[in-house]
């Protein structure tokens, strides 16, 4: 189904031929608030990036603006994103439609706002592909009965004619991974996708998503609030705290090995094993203000580690603690602070 | 509070039927189709399900949001079931409701405090206006917002705070049940951690009953001491909340749990495929038989053919002399016929169902006969 095509057009800025999209130090600002902080990661072909945080955090902002969906203005976007050496992040809107809905591919949280009421099925399926691919009517009609049979829809043509309030939830957003799909993208965007479908239909989407990547070979970001549905799929992690990334890790090393104070806090926070009524842990406060970001550690405040004096008047560098673990702290990563607890507090 | 025995909430063959119109003429939906429970003072009973399995609409019935079709609803031994006007007013003192969405049940252009305010007006408690605004203060107290919330508008709170008010507000007219239909459904996972560790604490210090309503597991699991699953408007399972969580009899709860995540990325890489197949069906067309049998991996023949025999009400029960103890409830319940089948195939071993009331009845459930 592929359309062999090139699909490096220019020399390569980025390093390893194996990273489809390499950011580099983003920022994003609306007006007096900073909403994205310098984040840096890079999505290997094939691979799957886990973004987590919680609202407030950035990281749909973060994403966003690494695959040129902001405004620019009122935003303002700096750093950079590159998409096989491409920068999407000073790229005009004629080169933006070539990467959007071509080479990458969104999902949202809500499919009831991304599809078009007043469209059927077949219409939304078909869009891009006769546009960016040229392809016939029934050329494009073939491959949306395809693409509906891959997302796991039951009896595909008689789909074809529904529109988007005759589906449920959970068929909704099956046909918008289907319409993300349609030009065989390089890359997938999925902005909390699962967050309002039920458990069962969330298990059946992630298993979907998870079969189509490996036979496509596609590169996935798959961006949540909870630490769990990034389990099922990513095979690396980032967590985002006040627009940085706070800790990143591969998933399971993350899992095993919490570094930052946040990561660890957001790992006791949620309930999980039998302890009964038990008191959860709880993090203290609340994320610090994109209008009013304090000059030192963005954490500062909430952490129950800070005891470095540099703590609450320098940005803590992100300090390597493993051959891919990355954490953004000065006491390297020891979150214990079994000997340096007892700071200032 | 006479007797020790007698639940707070009493649940009789509750009925809800929406009318509607198809192009297939005049129909009803049957949202909830006659379910059993009872709710004991200080506990906390959890309703969970997917969307659609009625859940919410058990919550909106006891308030008289909807009419009730069928059944008997008690509240400390006095028929609710159709009150209405002044009796229906007193009623809504005693149950209270929080929903998911502070921001959507609280008024925009008012003060937070007029919220928690009105109550207290409505039925004439917290004497004058000078007593009101010190017992509105007390109540920000109790649920842990400084005083300086008391005049601030809905959007200048951060969401816990929102939710923080809306628990304020239902704790105001001193209320004998609190219905918390998906209170920290819509919460970031440190704040739902807040606001579910002050539930507990209130429920602790002032003896607050919970109906809780909710689709996360791990919630569920944390906050309850009893639980119902439902399905298309049914009781599916219905145990105390450790039983249920170390042994789901039914089907549908088994497949509930294998689909939450879970948080632990060996478990999740070992899940190769997703549980349950296909989508609740239409409560327009419920399957016949077991409405679940559609979706059930271990359906037979005869689960199209046989109505399973619902989870029986609480009490005691035919063969039991005991009277239900208060507090740690009942039996371990599932309305499944082929229990002991599925039992045998997952357990591997110990078909230990015991049937109470002979073959193809609901098999009471030996929640922890392993190991324990």
């Amino acid at each position: 189904m592929r359309t062999t095509e090139p699909r490096r057009p220019t020399a390569p800025a980025s390093s390893d031929g194996d990273v489809l999209l390499d950011v580099r130090d983003l920022a994003v600002r609306i007006g007096p608030a900073e909403i994205v902080n310098g984040v840096s990661f890079s999505v290997p072909r094939g691979g799957t990036l886990g973004i987590v945080g919680e609202s407030g955090s950035g990281k749909s902002m973060t994403v966003l603006a690494a695959t040129g969906l902001i405004d620019s203005p009122p935003a303002r976007v700096s750093g950079q994103s590159l998409l096989d050496g491409q920068d999407i992040v000073t790229m005009d809107p004629r080169q933006l439609r070539g990467v959007h809905g071509r080479r990458v591919g969104f999902i949202f949280q809500d499919p009831s706002t991304s599809l078009n009421p007043v469209l059927t099925v077949e219409q939304q399926l078909t869009e891009a592909p006769r546009f960016h691919l040229g392809l016939t009517r029934r050329d494009a009609r073939r491959r949306a009965l395809e693409l509906l049979e891959a997302v796991g829809i039951p009896d595909p043509p008689s789909r074809l004619s529904s529109y988007p309030h005759q589906l449920s939830g959970g068929m909704k957003q099956r046909v918008m991974i289907a319409v993300a799909l349609a030009c065989d993208p390089e890359l997938l965007v999925a902005d909390e996708p699962t967050t309002a479908l039920d458990v069962t239909t969330q298990a059946q989407i992630l298993e979907r998503v998870k079969e189509l990547q490996e036979s496509r070979g596609m590169s996935v970001i798959w961006i949540s609030h909870d630490l769990g549905v990034v389990s099922g799929i990513a095979d690396r992690v980032a967590v985002l705290y006040g627009g940085q990334i706070v800790e990143s890790a591969p998933l399971e090393e993350l899992f095993t090995d919490p570094r930052h104070p946040y990561t660890r806090g957001l790992m006791a926070a949620r309930p999980q094993t039998a302890h009964g009524k038990g008191e959860l842990a709880v993090i203290p406060g609340s994320p610090p203000d994109p209008k009013h970001l304090p000059q030192g550690c963005l954490f500062w405040d909430r952490c129950p580690v800070r005891g470095d004096p540099r703590c609450e008047t320098e940005r803590p560098p992100e300090t390597p603690v493993g051959p891919e673990h990355v954490v953004r702290t000065f006491n390297g990563g020891d979150a214990d602070g079994t000997d340096r607890r007892g700071g200032t507090r | 509070m006479t007797d020790d025995h007698r639940p707070l909430l009493s649940v009789r063959d509750l009925q809800v039927r929406f009318p509607v119109t198809t192009d297939r003429g005049k129909g009803a939906v049957q949202a909830v189709a006659g379910i059993d429970f009872d709710v004991h003072r200080g506990q906390t009973v959890s309703l969970v399900g997917e969307s659609g399995s009625g859940k919410s609409t058990v919550a909106n019935a006891l308030m008289h949001l909807v009419e009730p079709s069928a059944g008997t609803v008690l509240l400390d031994g006095e028929d609710i079931t159709s009150v209405r006007g002044r009796e229906l007013k007193a009623l809504r003192r005693r149950i209270a409701m929080v929903f998911q969405d502070p921001f959507a049940s609280l008024d925009p252009r008012q003060h937070v405090s007029r919220a928690v305010a009105e109550p207290l007006e409505v039925h004439g408690l917290g004497g004058d206006k000078e007593g009101r605004r010190r017992r509105v203060a007390e109540l920000f107290e109790l649920v842990g917002l400084s005083r300086r919330f008391l005049d601030r508008y809905p959007h200048e709170l951060s969401g816990g705070q929102r939710q923080r008010v809306s628990i304020a507000r239902a704790l105001a007219g001193e209320p004998d049940l609190i219905i918390l239909d998906e209170a920290t459904a819509s919460l970031d996972v440190s704040v739902q951690a807040q606001i579910m560790n002050l539930l507990n604490r209130l429920q602790g210090e002032l003896g607050l009953t919970y109906l809780f309503i909710a689709h996360d597991l791990a919630v569920v699991e944390h906050m309850s001491d009893h639980v119902l699953v439902m399905y298309l408007g049914r009781l599916m399972e219905d145990g105390d909340v450790r039983d249920l969580f170390d042994a789901p009899a039914h089907p549908y709860t088994k497949a509930l749990m294998a689909s939450a995540p879970s948080a632990d990325p060996v478990a999740e890489r070992r899940r190769r495929t997703a549980p349950l197949e296909g989508e609740v069906p239409s409560p327009l067309d419920p399957p016949s038989g077991c409405v679940f049998r559609t979706r059930c991996p271990w359906a037979a023949d005869e689960c199209a053919e046989t109505v399973p025999p619902p989870v029986p009400p609480p009490g005691p029960g035919p063969g039991s002399a005991a009277p239900a103890r208060r507090g740690a409830s009942r039996e371990h319940l599932a309305a499944c016929i082929r229990l002991p089948v599925v039992q045998a195939a997952t357990r591997g071993a110990s078909p230990a169902a015991e049937t109470r009331a002979g073959p193809g009845r609901t098999a009471p459930w030996a929640g922890r006969s392993a190991g324990t």
